[in-house]
């Protein structure tokens, strides 16, 4: 059950990929805004080309050239180099290829994004992947607040696609979240699938404190368990469900610590949230 | 031809196109999964008179099945499209559902897709819910263990039904010893079921009878009592037929099938292997056994 983006990331990991290389020339406090700088805007094109897109900085708009250093050696992959934090949207609505982020990328990664991969060697700024509705997205390191959100004034958050975080992810993870798979192998933070329509959450460390809060529909699993489950949510029933084998056998192919335990436990079902329609779940492994 | 100093005749089987669907059972034990299979692929010998043809394809360890328990794949061949559809909603719902630990998964990657799981779900009353991984949609569908797990579309494809080897001995150990030992060595290729009991036949059909209500009959000239009271195609030294019939969801599976019961069967005491066929007029495939295993 391996999709093609394993399979690019299975290439990304062993160093193969040659692509063009964006590095950022000075990392400064003004955020620089790259949405549109996209595999499939960028690939194909020369150097000289790509150093003429347009990006903003602050609010002011410069030549991509004048920010980055753009190296080419191939088209496989858009490569962001440098302290990136103040970059923000990198892979705004991207629908295809492959992007690789070598450090800290900032805020708004991945939103709206369609298809496609995304890989980042170093962490997240919040509100990243906002309302993506396809592709994947690979985090080697700790996202921070809002990963999978709408974003403001939105009811819906993530609406498809996967998001993979070997790290910690900080609050409301997957809030509003209405399709898709968020899986992290570190805790959680507070409101993890708060107001939650559909889609599935895999914790593989703590769950902060009133996860799925509001939640309607989807399921939202912790393997080291949480501190309380609202009162809103109903302990159901002691079993190991089958589906949770189904993903857990996929996330092991991604990569994720996976045991004996994990895999064929026994979870702790609790339905809520029942302040709204109810149907939705926390799982939890029983002993954690 | 003799080979082996069996007499392998000049001729064909005729078989024909099938719709074919291959299914992924799965349960917490290999036992479960088989009963599971067990069930569902039953009474399903032939078209004619079961409505499909079924059969236990192989078991398969966790790390050959989507949520790593074991399992056991099977393969259901339907006339139609519409008539395989509804044998899988029926035997999924009434033999694999029904049975302890199960879960039910497709298992070919190409064909047309046809809706399963997404009418198996309303047995879950409102209550079922759907989860959606690497582009295939499940439905969870609460049961008294637990949950029962089903995927929502199962691919169909076009395949080949009817493949046959006809064995003819002196006699009815002779000629089950062989029929048996060729059946075994068929199990090996993936892609095809023996639908029939033991994956042996005896009842061999003939098309139409002289009751005008039937449509198909007993084929009366390999049946070994009416020597002298019909055209027989038996010689006077065989007193027993037994017939292999193989259901593949390629051509290939099929004709390697045959290949490996044609060895089995002619390094057994029997005195012919034969095949039927319709004067090839019905059927789509001819399957020649000097050919076949010529190419062994």
């Amino acid at each position: 059950m391996h999709s093609c983006a394993l399979c690019t990331l299975g290439k990304a990991y062993s160093g193969k990929v040659k692509g063009v290389t964006l590095s950022l020339k000075k990392s400064e406090a003004v955020p620089i805004e790259v949405d549109g700088i996209l595999p499939e805007s960028v690939l194909g094109k020369g150097p000289v080309e790509i150093a003429s897109f347009k990006v903003f900085v602050g609010n002011e708009t410069a030549d991509l050239g004048d920010v980055f250093e753009v190296k080419y050696e191939g088209d496989e992959a858009l490569i962001f180099e440098g302290e990136l934090k103040h970059v923000k949207g990198i892979g705004e609505g991207m629908t295809s290829g492959l992007i690789m982020v070598n450090g800290d990328a900032g805020m708004h990664l991945g939103q709206r994004m369609k298809g496609g991969t995304i890989v980042v060697n170093g962490n997240l700024e919040p509100r990243c992947c906002c309302e993506m509705s396809g592709g994947t997205v690979i985090v080697k390191g700790n996202a921070k607040a809002m990963l999978g959100s709408p974003l403001p004034g939105n009811s819906k958050g993530m609406r498809g696609g996967m998001i993979m975080v070997f790290g910690s992810v900080g609050n409301r993870v997957g809030e509003g979240m209405r399709r898709g798979l968020i899986a992290v192998t570190g805790d959680a933070g507070d409101f993890a699938g708060a107001n939650m329509i559909a889609g599935t959450i895999v914790v593989f460390g703590k769950l902060g404190l009133n996860s799925g809060g509001g939640m309607k529909r989807g399921s939202i699993v912790s393997i080291g368990g949480t501190d309380r489950v609202l009162s809103t949510f109903g302990y159901s029933c002691l079993y190991s469900p089958t589906y949770l084998k189904l993903y857990f056998k996929y996330l092991r192919g991604c990569g994720f610590p996976m045991n004996d335990e994990i895999f064929n436990g026994l979870y702790r079902r609790y339905v809520g949230d029942m302040s709204s329609l109810g149907k939705g779940e926390i799982l939890t492994l029983e002993n954690s | 031809m003799i080979y082996n100093g069996v007499n392998v005749e000049d001729t064909y089987a005729e078989a024909f196109s099938m719709w074919g669907s291959r299914l992924v059972v799965t349960a917490d034990t290999p036992e479960w999964a088989m009963t599971a299979a067990v069930s569902a692929t039953g009474f399903a010998t032939s078209v004619i008179g079961c409505g499909c043809e079924a059969g236990i394809e192989g078991e398969l360890n966790s790390t050959q099945t989507p949520d790593g328990r074991p399992g056991t794949s099977i393969l259901i061949f339907g006339v139609s499209k519409s008539a395989l559809e509804s044998q899988l909603i029926s035997r999924i719902g009434q033999s694999i559902m029904t049975c302890p630990t199960t879960a039910c998964y497709n298992g070919l990657d190409e064909g047309e897709q046809i809706d399963v799981g997404g009418k198996l779900r309303y047995f879950g009353d409102s209550y079922q819910s759907s989860k959606f991984l690497d582009k295939r949609r499940f439905w969870r569908i609460p049961v008294m263990d637990g949950e029962f797990l089903v995927e929502q579309k199962f691919c169909v494809k076009k395949g080949v039904g009817g493949g046959n080897l006809l064995i003819l001995a002196k006699d009815v150990t002779s000629c089950l010893e062989a029929a048996q030992r060729a059946v075994k060595s068929m199990k090996k290729v993936s892609g095809i079921i023996l639908p029939f009991p033991g994956g042996i036949v005896r009842s061999g059909s003939k098309v139409g009878s002289t009751y005008p209500f039937l449509n198909a009959s007993t084929n009366v000239s390999f049946c070994p009592t009416l020597k002298r009271q019909v055209k027989t195609s038996l010689s006077e030294e065989v007193n027993a037929v037994y017939e292999i019939v193989i259901d593949g969801l390629d051509e290939k599976s099929v004709r390697d099938a045959m290949g490996y019961g044609l060895l089995a069967a002619t390094s057994c005491n029997v005195i012919s292997i034969t095949a039927g066929n319709y004067g090839g007029n019905l059927g789509q495939y001819k399957f020649y056994l000097l050919e076949i295993l010529k190419n062994m």
